[in-house]
């Protein structure tokens, strides 16, 4: 008896010990935290305290204001890791590479943007490139983002971090934006900083590393994740200081996105669960950067979200693909889908600047966009007007200019035809909350049909997961894009669209396109100001995908290039501000790229790298009858 | 009289079967009548949906009695942002319960009358 008391006090005492050493192991950590932040704090005091005592008119005391920002920057480097994750809006105060943006907080779906005034150490540092110096908007960037530094050290947002959970999320975020902008000069003016800072980050992070592994020895980092992240320190360390010598490819492909997998493959091993809003649509399952599922853009079931029985699914699929060719759709039963989004042409018209109106005659102000790969936005058209795949399907389809129908007179073709009638009634009992067939059911299949096709890989995607390789000179592409040529910097990896890490917002830029190839004029399309009016939104454009671009001509919002060479002469020289147009809020810098003629062609490389090896299919045979005989002379496609 | 006893047997089934299915909502009073059909629409929906996705661990049984929980504001705010609880991590994702169809059942526990 006495035995088993001293057995069970002893077992009692050892629980106690262990609990209260992992305790004050962890301890250590957040201590290790808050003392990382505090001395970033004291790095942004010195900085306020040298631009308050400085002369501005002096180029030496400018000089020193420049130094103690360089230190301030290499400061918030060694935090970013966890600031970034864990109060993004607290942390755009102390990083933010716009003056003004019209962002959400949480999600783009659920509310209305809202204006956002820049702050920090991107804004301070763009202004000196520039040469702006004002002492008083000089010390307000700085005070706001001293005053977001006091959240971070908050219980509030320290209390996580006591779990493991939060370390391999913040890790997914960092190896996501190593991937997407931390190279690129996203967050950088000073293009000669890019890679002294990239370094100093990445050392940094390899001491969190070390510092988690001692804390957290029930859920490390394993040897290998360590291993391949010291030989990634290494490559760095050899890369040229440089961005645009510097071998983005190598890096991406041989560290990066290894890493990111390791991480995934941890996030499932321990569990990991998230209570941020930042992994909001970030996939777990997915196993590379350049998986198509590594974030849920749209859902193309739509209404048919729970629907997994494979024989169900081939049903909507089959009749999404009758619908998408079925004139009916149209309010004169002569257009369908396919009339400007041509399925052997990657879902767009090639053949033409803008698709034809409803009347036959005139052109719409806008080039179609290609479908491919539409679901990964949140926001649909290129002003962003639509949230949903199935609302922006409503759109086109009661657009008088478009398709010219109604929700109901459209139903009611629908269901004339006994076949598709038949189909949608069965697929009911996959929809309880609705108990008639509905425009939902007929959007989410057509829907449904067209997204199959943005689940193909391109040759980059598959030189990234190491199944194939590239040619050198679209290697030599990658590197440009991602350096000096800037297109990385609206066009991110993986998807080269305007969704950046975590992927819940879509960027809008003002390139100033010109209405002609001379020039004459702007382009009188006033893109995002129609949703959101803003003097920062005129003539802004949802930034799009670069993928099989080198298949959807004509280019830009309104197809006024018809070329690939004649879009990234575009670029080259500066945009619309710089051939003389009057574009008072480009977001496109007006400087020249200097791009020599064989950097161009091997952009162009790159680009073509990026075609997907769809399979497309062929048109239906037939289309289901009506009981109203005049709907059936109707021609596959549509007649125009 | 077996005719009796089971026509008031029967009717018992449906008039508890009624309740069961029929749910009160609480809507402001100063909600335009239109609105209010719009959002019984909507909770209507959203019940089904609840029923489907959330039900097997949210709803508890008393007796016969089925009985959704209240939430309250804050965490049905949380609910929709997918931060409250850990567990829909895996779980409840945009693949399984997505955007639009998530708001309806936060409208049909935010309406619906409070136990």
């Amino acid at each position: 008896m006495r035995k088993r008391y001293v057995i069970c006090s002893i077992l009692v005492t050892i629980a106690i010990f262990i609990f209260s050493f992992t305790n004050s192991q962890q301890k250590e950590y957040v201590a290790y935290y808050l003392n990382t932040v505090s001395t970033f704090n004291t790095q942004q005091a010195a900085l306020l305290e040298v631009i308050i005592k400085a002369d501005l008119n002096n180029p030496t005391e400018v000089a020193t204001i420049k130094q103690e920002l360089n230190n301030a920057r290499n400061t918030l480097k060694s935090v970013d890791f966890w600031l970034r994750y864990l109060n993004p809006l607290a942390y755009k105060k102390i990083n933010a590479p716009l003056p003004v943006e019209w962002e959400t907080e949480v999600f783009e779906k659920f509310e209305k943007p809202y204006k956002r005034e820049g702050a920090g150490l991107t804004l301070l540092a763009m202004y000196m490139e520039e040469g702006n110096f004002e002492k008083d908007s000089m010390l307000a960037l700085i005070r706001a983002s001293v005053a977001a530094t006091s959240v971070f050290t908050a219980d509030s947002t320290t209390k996580g971090l006591s779990e493991y959970h939060h370390f391999f999320l913040c890790n997914r975020l960092f190896l996501l934006n190593l991937a997407a902008i931390y190279t690129t000069g996203f967050e950088c003016p000073d293009r000669e900083r890019i890679i002294p800072e990239l370094k100093a980050l990445l050392q940094s992070v390899g001491n969190t590393n070390e510092m988690f592994n001692k804390s957290f020895p029930a859920t490390p980092l394993p040897p290998k994740y360590l291993q391949l992240y010291r030989a990634m320190l290494a490559f760095v360390g050899d890369q040229p200081l440089n961005y645009t010598l510097f071998d983005h490819y190598t890096f991406l492909k041989d560290y990066v996105n290894p890493l990111f997998i390791l991480n995934q493959a941890l996030i499932a091993r321990y569990n990991v669960v998230s209570r941020s809003m930042v992994d909001y649509t970030l996939n777990n399952k997915a196993t590379s950067i350049f998986d198509k599922h590594l974030y849920n853009g749209q859902n193309t079931k739509g209404i048919f979200l729970r629907v997994n029985d494979t024989a169900a699914l081939a049903t909507i699929e089959h009749i999404g693909k009758q619908l998408f060719y079925d004139p009916l759709l149209s309010g004169n039963n002569r257009r369908s889908c396919a009339s400007c989004h041509k399925p052997t042409q990657y879902f767009t018209d090639t053949a033409i600047t803008a698709s034809l109106h409803f009347d036959g005659v005139q052109l719409l102000p806008r080039n179609s966009p290609s479908l491919v790969n539409s679901i990964y936005n949140h926001l649909l058209m290129l002003d962003g007007k639509h949230y949903s795949l199935q609302d922006q399907t409503k759109g086109v389809v009661t657009n008088p200019n478009e398709m010219n129908c109604t929700e109901r007179e459209l139903l009611k073709k629908v269901m004339s035809c006994k076949e598709y009638k038949k189909t949608l009634k069965q697929l009911l009992t996959y929809t309880p909350q609705e108990k008639e067939v509905t425009f939902q059911h007929i959007a989410s299949a057509i829907n449904y049909y067209y997204g199959q096709f943005s689940n193909y890989n391109a040759p980059f995607d598959e030189a990234m997961n190491k199944t194939a390789d590239i040619s050198a000179s679209a290697r030599r592409g990658f590197n440009l894009f991602m350096s000096k040529a800037q297109c990385g910097a609206c066009h991110f990896v993986p998807q080269f669209n305007g969704v950046k890490p975590p992927y819940v917002s879509s960027e809008f830029e003002v390139l100033g396109v010109p209405a002609d190839t001379l020039y004459r004029n702007l382009s009188p399309d006033e893109g995002r100001y129609v949703i959101n009016a803003a003097k920062e939104t005129r003539n802004a454009f949802r930034t799009g995908s670069i993928r099989n671009a080198a298949h959807t001509k004509p280019y830009m919002h309104n197809g006024v290039f018809n070329t690939l060479e004649q879009v990234i002469e575009f670029y080259n020289t500066g945009g619309g501000a710089a051939h003389g147009l009057k574009v008072a809020n480009q977001t496109l810098s007006a400087d020249s790229l200097h791009l020599t003629a064989q950097e161009k062609i091997d952009i162009i490389s790159f680009m073509q790298s990026l075609n997907e090896q769809i399979v497309f299919d062929t048109p239906p045979y037939n289309l289901p009858a009506s009981k109203n005989k005049s709907l059936n002379n109707r021609v596959i496609g549509g007649s125009y | 009289m077996k005719q009796t006893i089971f026509l008031i047997a029967l009717s018992g089934i449906c008039v508890s079967a009624l309740a069961q299915k029929h749910m009160k909502y609480e809507f402001p009073e100063n909600m335009p009548e239109h609105i209010k059909s719009d959002y019984l629409e909507q909770c209507k929906k959203g019940k089904i949906l609840y029923e489907i996705n959330c039900a097997k661990c949210h709803t508890s049984s008393v007796g016969r009695k089925k009985i959704i929980p209240d939430f309250t504001s804050a965490q049905l705010i949380n609910y929709e942002l997918r931060i409250q609880n850990p567990k829909h991590t895996n779980n409840i994702t945009e693949t399984t319960v997505n955007t639009e169809e998530l708001a309806m059942i936060i409208t049909f526990l935010t309406y619906k009358k409070k136990n």
